[in-house]
């Protein structure tokens, strides 16, 4: 379950993230996930990437085994926006592959929890 | 890790992330003594404060002292009712600054702020020099130590609060309980041995000189001395974040067992005090606390634990302060009426500027009353009761405003208390005017207008960022000139050469002072043309005035880059400290209108001896970093563009999630055209984290670099500097001894209003 620790993180703070991702009902471990599945996944987010000129928002969430970048098409409002690096989000969503040939989620579905675990929205 | 680190990292322990901010919440037990050590010690002298003003009408005043004793338990009882009714009104914190702004106006605010941080830097004057004095009752020798002595508990309570809010209460739980421990224990022998008949305090036989009669103006200055039982109340109200969720309900709890406490403790003590005939006059040696612990224990291990552990509380009650005083300011600095950098956690998640600035002017206190209690104490009261008035007064508007259910009696009990406290701060002031208080009347509004006049400072400039000369759609398209520094042909000016080579501006120069340096760089660059300037005077003044020269000439949107390589023989700041003239140079043109300086330093070790340093980089990634979508920013980007990047994006490190989405919102609402990352910092080190983040990026010098673009806004005055954080300064600090890193700082001219 402890992969590796993401980058700055210590152990008890990983550790607690863990089983914040148990206590959501997730289907795998980030470092599990296989392309063109439905899948509920939960996790930290490490950076949120705003690209207007491509009009893609794109969250990169860890759960201390791997991370995944969650991909939405920019649109109006943007309620991806809130998910914001030092918060927590449950992703659901079908996974696909990205350029890079990655694992990626397209389009998930998404709460967001600040740290405490209080919903944001 | 240097030294210094390596002396913070044993004084203080380890940099704890944001996310560990939840563990440092306070349980009720610990937060008890974290917050009410200050109200809890000053039952070791109230008691004696109201006989030292009863005194002076004779011996028949001192059966007085149980009627006020009460008086000043019931408006005890009446400011903590109220507060409990603040902190579940306010959960964020900010006691009577919050109350008073919200329902009285900003001055107000202002007023109750002043007075309550006036008030926190004299809890922790007075109580560490009352300590002090207790531990020199024990060894008078060491009188002539007495500030030294003083400034060592200030540094020592210091210490601990930077360490974290959970170590330090943990740390001064133990004392704290002890001595709520021995007041138990004295009360308890003390009503015990009453019922046989109470002992006579040795005191009982001290001469008082009748200086007044028993009016209803000593009655009311022994009141109000007596009123020293309430310092510190407020603190719980501003820290009310500071506890463990449910937060407000959990704060409402431990006021009340603060307040049971002290009523309890300082009633008790009044009433054996009176029972004992206990008397106090002026220079009296022995305290009311000790001579009733005497009576009650005979000088025996009793004795000295009362002793013990009251010199233990009064030295702690400085807790308090250092509790409630940088969480006020950052509070404060968050509204822009304090300098920003006290809105921030330090390390160990403690706002420690603001610890390290209560030190500081306590420590002046102390130094310029030369620790001398009595005078220290003429100051004390004045702050607490005008911020007990207007939190009193301000939710009485608050009750009317939003009628909450049962709000009728709610108004009436903050009314009483409204109108006690004020009348209790007129007697203050009028008694201790002249002693003393007319120091603190005289600061509060020097203070008040300090706070408006840094919010002015701050609202204008924002507003002068915000001005939209340089929105998206109405961005000019500029070109780029470049002039190179050669003050020597070495491997960094190689390096130098091959960026300017690979950003390809529309003209490059190089200038150097020396004819046989232009003939060695023009073998290296035969394609950019090199001015020898004349070496007289001084050599930033003559390079200044090249590019002043020069830079007219340009149309307005173009940009003018200064280009300075500098070839570091050890990672080592020393590498900075020894070349002063670099330093001026750079920090020079930063003043400089329309000129940017770009750095391009390197290493000694990372010198790649089979590479021809001239040669252009095949990557040139380009990051700028960002805090908020304005001006600055918006010129950063433009100069970025005329880099030629490979890769270009703007880069933001989180330190507070409000700002983190304004900024995201705005970003897409001005459809900014390039990619902006938004990145955690665990550890709030935006130098840190930055490293490492362009560390994914891989560069080596030579064939990937990192240009770094910082936009620094430059202040019309220069007395402005010290309210803003030198970000950019920390970063390039981190930045200059990482390989295949360029750093270009593109300076934002502010008007000085």
């Amino acid at each position: 379950m402890l992969g590796s620790a993401p980058r700055g993180a210590d152990e008890r703070w990983l550790f607690e993230l863990q089983l914040w991702v148990l206590s959501q009902g997730a289907s795998s471990w980030l470092a599990e996930l296989e392309p063109y599945e439905r899948t509920r996944v939960a996790g930290g987010v490490e950076t949120l990437r705003l690209d207007p000129l491509q009009g893609r928002i794109e969250a990169s969430v860890t759960d201390g085994t791997a991370a995944v970048v969650a991909r939405w098409s920019i649109r109006r409002p943007t309620p991806e926006l809130a998910v914001a690096p030092g918060r927590r989000v449950v992703l659901e969503g079908t996974t696909a592959i990205g350029e890079a040939g990655e694992v990626i989620l397209q389009e998930p579905a998404f709460q967001v929890f600040e740290s405490a675990g209080a919903c944001v929205r | 890790m240097t030294s210094i680190q390596g002396i913070k990292r044993i004084l203080l322990g380890r940099p704890m992330a944001t996310a560990a901010m939840g563990h440092t919440l306070l349980p009720k037990v610990i937060a008890l003594p974290v917050f009410s050590s200050d109200a809890l010690s000053s039952v070791a002298y109230a008691t004696q404060e109201i006989l030292l003003v009863l005194g002076a009408a004779g011996a028949v005043a001192f059966s007085r002292v149980v009627p006020i004793s009460f008086a000043v338990a019931s408006l005890l009882a009446v400011v903590v009712v109220s507060y409990r009714q603040t902190v579940r009104a306010y959960p964020s914190g900010g006691g009577a600054y919050i109350v008073s702004k919200e329902n009285l106006g900003d001055r107000a605010g202002l007023l109750a702020a002043s007075a309550l941080l006036i008030d926190y830097v004299l809890t922790v004057s007075v109580s560490i020099t009352a300590g002090t004095e207790a531990v020199l009752t024990v060894a008078p020798s060491l009188g002539y130590l007495r500030v030294e002595i003083a400034m060592l508990f200030v540094a020592f309570v210091a210490t601990i609060n930077l360490r974290g809010v959970k170590e330090s209460g943990i740390f001064f739980a133990v004392p704290t309980y002890l001595f709520i421990a021995s007041i138990a224990a004295l009360l308890v022998t003390g009503f015990l041995k009453c019922l046989g008949g109470c002992p006579i305090a040795e005191s009982a036989d001290t001469g008082l000189r009748v200086e007044a009669s028993l009016s209803a103006f000593l009655i009311l200055k022994a009141f109000a001395a007596g009123t020293t039982a309430l310092t510190g109340v407020e603190a719980i109200s501003n820290g009310v974040p500071a506890f463990r969720y449910p937060q407000s309900r959990n704060a409402a709890t431990t006021l009340t067992i603060m307040g049971a406490i002290s009523i309890s403790m300082f009633l008790g003590v009044s009433w054996l005090a009176h029972q004992m005939q206990v008397r106090y006059v002026q220079g009296q040696e022995t305290s009311v606390l000790g001579d009733i612990a005497h009576a009650v224990f005979g000088g025996g291990f009793g004795f000295y634990f009362v002793q013990v552990a009251t010199a233990a509380i009064l030295i702690l009650a400085a807790n308090t302060a250092f509790a409630g005083f940088p969480r006020l300011a950052s509070i404060l600095a968050t509204d822009r009426f304090m300098p920003r950098q006290l809105m921030n956690r330090g390390d160990r998640l403690v706002f420690s500027n603001g610890v390290l600035i209560l030190s500081l002017l306590a420590s002046l206190l102390i130094i310029v009353f030369r620790a001398d209690l009595n005078r220290l104490i003429q100051l004390y009261l004045v702050g607490v009761f005008v911020s007990f008035s207007l939190s009193q007064a301000g939710m009485v508007v608050h009750w009317r405003k939003f009628k909450d259910p049962g709000w009728q009696r709610s108004t009436v009990v903050n009314a009483v208390g409204a109108v006690m406290t004020a009348v209790v701060l007129g007697v203050v002031v009028a008694t201790k005017f002249l002693t003393g208080a007319w120091i603190v009347v005289a600061s509060i509004p020097l203070l008040m207008l300090l706070m408006e006049k840094i919010h002015d400072h701050y609202a204008d400039v924002s507003l002068q960022l915000a001005h939209p000369d340089r929105w998206p759609a109405d961005r000019r398209r500029g070109k780029h000139s470049v002039v190179i520094l050669v003050e020597r042909v070495d491997a960094a000016t190689a390096h130098a050469v091959g960026y300017i080579r690979a950003i390809r501006p529309r003209r490059v120069t190089a200038v150097t002072f020396d004819e046989a340096i232009a003939t060695q760089f023009k073998r290296i660059a035969s394609e950019m043309p090199i001015t020898v300037l004349p070496r007289k005077g001084s050599t930033v003044e003559a390079i200044k005035a090249f590019l002043e020269d020069r830079r007219r000439k340009l149309p307005p949107e173009d940009f003018y880059s200064l280009v300075i390589p500098e070839q570091l023989k050890h990672r080592s700041l020393w590498e900075i400290l020894r070349r002063p003239q670099i330093h001026r140079l750079k920090a020079s043109f930063l003043g400089e209108q329309g000129v940017q300086t770009v750095d391009i330093p390197i290493v000694h070790d990372d010198l790649d001896q089979s590479r021809d340093g001239t040669q252009e980089p095949a990557r040139n990634y380009v990051v700028v970093l960002v805090s908020g979508v304005h001006n600055a920013t918006l010129q950063a980007i433009e100069y970025a563009e005329t880099l030629n990047p490979t890769d270009l994006r703007a880069v933001s490190f989180g330190l507070d999630l409000d700002e983190t989405d304004k900024l995201a919102r705005q970003w897409m609402e001005y459809k900014i055209p390039i990619p902006l990352e938004l990145e955690d910092s665990p550890y709030r080190d935006i130098g840190q984290s930055l490293v490492s983040y362009i560390k994914r990026f891989h560069p080596d010098g030579s064939s990937r670099v990192v240009t770094v673009i910082l936009p620094e806004f430059v202040l019309g005055k220069m007395r402005h500097n010290f309210l803003h954080g030198q970000t950019a300064l920390l970063v390039k600090r981190h930045l200059l001894f990482e390989k295949g890193v360029v750093v270009a700082s593109v300076p934002y001219h502010l008007e000085g209003r």
